[in-house]
């Protein structure tokens, strides 16, 4: 707004006869217009060093040849995207990240939804159920991966003793192709549940509770208030958690590199990790580069439609 | 509980050496300063980095053999820096030849000779030859020609070994003893070895397993073992020259196929891939009778076990055969003349004969000197723990480790390969045919 009254200020005086005046409003107008712009240069001037040059040196770098084999970098095109797009092992990273992220974004948010509900209806005992949820973010990724790695380990640890003790046979979930991912989303949705409850409680304490106590007094029974008062009145937050969950579960790397580094034979391999195997492990700086386009294409669709989704609701729900 | 250590002890190692670089660099400094001469020329700061990739309290014997270094050179700092895994200390260690920061020295894996000679990142030590350090007699003749075959090229010395290993075969006498089988004469033959598993493994009434035949480890180094077998089956998987690999041979199926066999037909290894930490506490707690692993888990194994422990070659089937591993000390490009010529005097420190030896008896790691093996308190060592000469003898059969150009990448395609046979994702054959199809797109470039 001021933006545009200053712009109008300046064809006004524009089009008045030049006088000594004149000029000096002028100038001062043009300072004024200028001066935000000066504001913001000092965070900007991060923003370019830290964000914009990396990406833009990143996407030049995935169009050339450069990794061991050619340490010098040559132009190659789309060459490193064709190959990507060649590349076996690129598909079924692609395939296990999706998996993956199927496996715990929805048994995650659910959960983060329900741990929500109950702590919200317990006074004195939210407090330490809150506590009880909530831990396991507080410790690091590294510290997770290595406490579960222990009980996941056959032979001496936590749930072999279990089932040793309940009589069932012995599984090496980590050892095995088909169970190695699944168990790699347990421990992600462990971490991250309590994390979403948060969420979840903050947006529940902001719901009207006349609106819950009028729904009660027509005959709404608990779930018809939680279906049709709390998550529709909450829907933002939903995007918003659903959202987190997926770009979480796609920047998965810690968590594999400690318990499987991406074993057996890559079925555990997602694409962070592959991204960084590509270019710290293989020092090929073109592929890493492309994979990481790619990446920031899916991370910043995903982002938009979130952004999309909650634009309309929020819409919806001002009409 | 205990019985995690190995991994428990990684996270515990990294904390210590925080904690004793602190007091190692508050102990060396007044020293230093007190040093007599050291004047005439300003003292010589190296970094030098550091990869712990065996079971056992390595960084802090290593920190200690810095600290007497420094002690004992007025005119040199070097300043150790424990960086994890091998592949994290080459990760760093890359980034920063990268970034034109390299350290001054560094012990990398023996097979990162090439990608390091690729990247143009170290210089040969044949041109340093002339600097000497006053406690050393270096000869790099005396060092096992095994060992050299992954630290020269081109007629050219770049690396120079220091933790250096072969995988053996770890068997439990006391197990052998109780199934009536003579604990001096360990299984000879792959045929022997499937024989004396089912002897000694035990399961109880319900038939579950609880002490089982044998374990080989397929999650870390799962190449490198595999590597042993193929030879033992009748080829390398190296090529001649560092753009070619060997990896589908009829001897390599063949080693692939026995290797499932030993879960699957004879049922005397758990199935799915075993993990490389937890092997030898596994071992050293009674719930394998044989191992395959690395040396270097010797001393650690031995203050575990709680019953006789014997080491033996790797069985043999049509021949006996192992790679050699571990990490040489590497040189870097890019940095003054005064600290390369002060990294060779440290590097020839560390490498010295009685250093040598002690290192090996402190880890397991092979003496990597022939005069390392004279030395009196090797002789002494041998003579209460003969399970050590067994590395040494079995040098006559080794191989180089596997490598080419792009090492890690070909390796990853190995582990890939064998863990896609034993999780049953494909069969042997199948698995090194794609293999060998990777590997031979990698090196195309090279060619």
């Amino acid at each position: 707004m001021g933006r545009d009254r200053t712009l109008k200020a300046i064809k006004w005086e524009n089009t008045i006869p030049v006088s000594e005046e004149g000029l000096l409003a002028t100038r001062k107008q043009l300072i004024k217009s200028v001066q935000p712009y000066f504001m913001v240069l000092p965070g900007f001037f991060f923003v370019l060093l830290f964000t914009l040059y990396p990406i833009v040196s990143m996407a030049i770098y995935s169009l050339l040849r450069e990794n061991l084999a050619h340490p010098v970098p040559t132009w190659n095109g789309f060459g490193n995207y064709v190959r990507l797009w060649q590349d076996p092992l690129f598909h079924q990273v692609l395939k296990n990240t999706g998996l993956y992220v199927l496996m715990v974004v929805p048994v995650a948010v659910c959960l983060g939804f329900l741990f929500a509900v109950w702590i919200n209806g317990h006074g004195r005992l939210g407090a330490f159920l809150r506590t009880a949820f909530l831990y396991p973010i507080i410790l690091p990724v590294v510290s997770v991966a290595s406490i579960w790695l222990f009980i996941l380990t056959p032979e001496y640890g936590l749930l072999s003793h279990f089932t040793n003790w309940a009589g069932l046979p012995e599984h090496a979930l980590l050892r095995d192709a088909s169970t190695a991912l699944p168990a790699l989303a347990v421990v992600a949705i462990w971490r991250q549940a309590g994390f979403y409850a948060l969420f979840f409680l903050a947006g529940l304490q902001g719901v009207d509770p006349d609106v819950e106590h009028a729904a009660r007094l027509d005959g709404a029974g608990r779930w018809a208030v939680i279906r049709h008062i709390r998550i529709p009145l909450m829907w933002p937050v939903v995007v918003f958690v659903l959202t987190l969950a997926v770009l979480n579960a796609l920047q998965t790397m810690d968590l594999l590199y400690v318990m499987t580094q991406g074993g057996p034979d890559n079925t555990t391999n997602l694409i962070l990790y592959h991204m960084y195997e590509t270019q710290f492990a293989f020092g090929d700086t073109g592929m890493a580069s492309a994979i990481s386009v790619f990446f920031l294409v899916v991370v910043a669709l995903v982002s938009t439609v979130q952004i999309f989704v909650a634009d309309r609701a929020r819409r919806e729900h001002d009409d | 509980m205990g019985k995690g250590w190995v991994r428990w002890g990684k996270t515990a190692l990294a904390v210590g050496l925080g904690v004793s670089l602190v007091v190692g660099c508050g102990q060396s400094e007044p020293t230093g300063s007190t040093g007599q001469e050291g004047d005439q020329g300003r003292k010589v700061e190296l970094t030098f980095d550091y990869p712990v990739g065996v079971a056992g309290p390595l960084s802090r014997i290593i920190q200690g053999m810095v600290d007497e270094f420094n002690r004992t050179h007025s005119n040199i700092h070097v300043t150790a820096s424990f960086t994890g895994s091998y592949a994290d200390t080459t990760t760093k260690v890359v980034t920063a030849v990268r970034g034109h920061n390299p350290p001054d020295t560094a012990i990398l894996l023996s097979t990162d000779m090439q990608t390091l000679i690729d990247m143009d990142a170290i210089v040969p030590i044949d041109d340093l030859l002339a600097e000497k350090d006053s406690d050393s007699s270096f000869d790099i003749n005396d060092f096992y020609p095994a060992l050299l075959k992954n630290s020269q090229q081109n007629g050219k010395t770049w690396g120079v070994p220091f933790q250096r290993s072969t995988p053996v075969l770890y068997y439990n006498k006391t197990a052998m003893k109780e199934a009536g089988l003579d604990p001096e004469k360990p299984p000879q033959t792959w045929t022997e070895l499937v024989e004396y598993a089912k002897k000694t493994q035990q399961a109880d009434a319900s038939g579950q397993v609880t002490r089982w035949g044998v374990e080989f480890p397929a999650t870390g180094s799962t190449y490198w073992l595999f590597q042993g077998l193929a030879i033992e089956a009748g080829q390398d998987l190296n090529g001649p020259d560092p753009s070619h690999v060997n990896i589908s041979t009829p001897a390599a199926k063949k080693a692939l196929q026995w290797l499932l066999d030993l879960s699957k037909k004879e049922k005397v290894m758990p199935g799915g891939t075993i993990d490389w930490a937890a092997t030898p506490t596994d071992f050293a707690s009674g719930k394998t009778v044989f191992a395959y692993h690395s040396t270097g888990s010797l001393s650690a194994i031995l203050k575990q076990a709680k019953f006789g422990v014997g080491v033996a070659f790797m069985p043999k089937d049509v021949q006996f055969g192992v790679p050699t591993g571990g990490g040489n000390f590497y040189i870097f490009k890019g940095i003054p003349e005064s600290h390369r010529k002060a990294a060779w005097v440290f590097v020839q420190w560390m490498t010295a004969p009685e250093r040598a030896a002690q290192w090996a008896i402190d880890t397991g790691y092979v003496p990597v000197r022939k005069s390392a093996a004279q030395t009196q308190r090797w002789k002494a060592y041998v003579e209460k723990t003969p399970q050590a000469q067994v590395a040494i003898d079995q040098l006559q059969y080794a191989y180089p480790e596997f490598t080419g150009h792009q090492s890690p990448q070909l390796q990853k395609i190995v582990d890939d390969a064998v863990q896609a046979a034993l999780t049953d994702r494909k069969e042997p054959d199948q698995a090194l045919d794609d293999a060998q199809k990777q590997a031979d797109q990698i090196l195309s470039a090279y060619r």
